[in-house]
């Protein structure tokens, strides 16, 4: 069988240095956010100074998805009512559009799609953090924004090889993301992985981007990770709000529901996959749809 | 010609219409079925686009769309098609989606296949309300997107990396 084009790391690298610049605000926000003593009135400096983001902190702050009960008129009110952790998710959400809102032909998505997806599980993540507990929410939610990263650069080579990679993933019945690595030589995780990087992300993130399709790989990792227990557990919980994501189809690409649930994570975690809580889940996270669309209609329209 | 009306039906929700100019759609058909009614000698068409088998296994509450579960949607789905004056004996009724992950909870169990048990489901309420199912496009490992036109009855299935399809 034709396996494709393999790809190198190198290809990659340099896909990823001609990607646009986050904006200089970008930038710092993350360095900062990463930042255990990061301060609020630091973070609203830097927000303040960009017109773009301070419009799209104070759309995202004032939609239903916060249930404020005023309007927010400025960043600095914005960051005294909401708090750094709230705070902090936001920012994230703001960079998230920045970038993954474009079309990704390789995986079929259009424009707004892979957004759209990833606020979907980013609010699934935090319902699963707070029901399964041992995760703080807010921190499930930011982590699950950028899973996908890698799609932006890797669709180029999926969208070629798509047939190939289908039909290893069936026959095989591996994650899609396995059969890309049997097809093209890279997948979406790891080329996602050297974007983050690339981009200062957190570890957490990063482990998260890189991990998400097989917690389990994650404890025999060499990744120099600091609390891999809770690390493993957050990863884990991002691991079943994508299957849930995928299963409701929110801005679902060509890869589809080709993965498999990691029996032995979720063992770890603790959760039982029982007809009653799949239901049950399901039916709760598919009534977070309002939230969803309150956040990404808060941000139609900006930069 | 009259322009296409393009209508998208949400996870949850029930359409009927009488107008031939509409396509009903649904752009990211997963784990969910839709249930497509057509009665081609009124040019009457409903769907439904329900996500879950079972409202009490799902533990539905009050403020949750009944739409989404079929025990739910499909009663309101055939009183809507009827109350428009549909007839059963002309009624043409297909269904697609039901998509599920690989090795679902392991140990080749199928009980946890949304996409499976929606099926089921969906087929034991059809035939209580003295209908059945004529054609199906159910289960694999996509996505669909799907469009019916009201107007010719004809029901159009996208999947990645295949050329259009109709049932």
């Amino acid at each position: 069988m034709n396996t494709g084009h393999q790809v190198t790391l190198e290809e990659i690298e340099s896909k990823v240095d001609k990607l646009p610049q986050m904006p200089e605000a970008a930038i710092r926000l993350i360095r900062l956010l990463d930042n255990p003593d990061a301060n609020a009135e630091e973070m609203a400096n830097i927000i303040r100074l960009d017109p773009d983001m301070t419009t799209q902190v104070l759309r995202l702050c004032n939609s239903a998805a916060y249930g404020l009960n005023r309007q927010i008129l400025t960043v600095k009110e914005a960051v005294a009512i909401l708090g750094l952790k709230t705070l902090k998710s936001l920012v994230y959400v703001i960079i998230s559009k920045m970038a993954l809102d474009k079309p990704v032909e390789g995986y079929g998505l259009g424009k707004g799609e892979l957004f759209y997806n990833a606020i979907t599980c980013a609010v699934y993540s935090k319902y699963l953090a707070q029901t399964i507990g041992g995760i703080d929410p807010e921190l499930a939610f930011t982590a699950a924004l950028l899973r996908d990263l890698g799609k932006i650069v890797l669709g180029e080579y999926v969208g070629s090889s798509y047939k190939n990679i289908e039909e290893v993933a069936i026959r095989s019945q591996v994650p899609f993301s396995e059969a890309e690595m049997r097809v093209l030589g890279i997948n979406h995780n790891t080329v996602g992985k050297h974007m983050a990087k690339k981009w200062n992300l957190p570890e957490e993130l990063i482990a998260v981007i890189e991990f998400k399709n097989k917690p389990s790989e994650l404890p025999e990792s060499s990744l120099p990770i600091k609390e891999k227990p809770g690390l493993y557990k957050l990863v884990t919980i991002i691991h079943l709000a994508d299957a849930f994501t995928k299963m409701i189809g929110s801005g679902m690409g060509n890869d589809g529901l080709m993965y498999t649930l990691d029996q032995d994570a979720l063992d770890q975690l603790g959760v039982k996959v029982d007809v009653e809580f799949m239901d049950t889940t399901l039916a709760r996270l598919i009534h977070l749809e309002e939230v969803v669309n309150e956040m990404t209609q808060s941000l139609k329209g900006g930069a | 010609m009259g322009v296409d009306l393009q209508e998208e039906v949400p996870i949850g929700e029930i359409k009927i219409t009488n107008l031939p100019s509409v396509s009903m759609v649904i752009n990211n058909l997963s784990s969910g079925i839709a249930v497509v009614m057509y009665d081609k000698l009124q040019c009457i068409g409903g769907m439904a686009h329900v996500l879950l088998p079972d409202s009490s296994l799902a533990g539905a509450t009050d403020e949750m769309t009944p739409g989404r579960f079929a025990d739910l949607a499909i009663p309101e789905l055939v009183q809507q098609y009827l109350d428009k004056g549909a007839q059963k004996q002309d009624t043409l009724v297909r269904i697609v989606g039901g998509a599920q992950l690989f090795n679902f909870g392991g140990g080749g169990t199928n009980s946890l296949n949304i996409g499976t048990r929606n099926a089921i489901a969906i087929r034991t309420i059809i035939s209580k309300h003295g209908l059945s199912i004529k054609k199906a496009d159910v289960g694999g490992n996509k996505g669909r997107k799907i469009r019916f036109h009201v107007g010719s009855g004809i029901l159009t299935i996208t999947q990645a990396g295949q050329p259009d399809y109709e049932i």
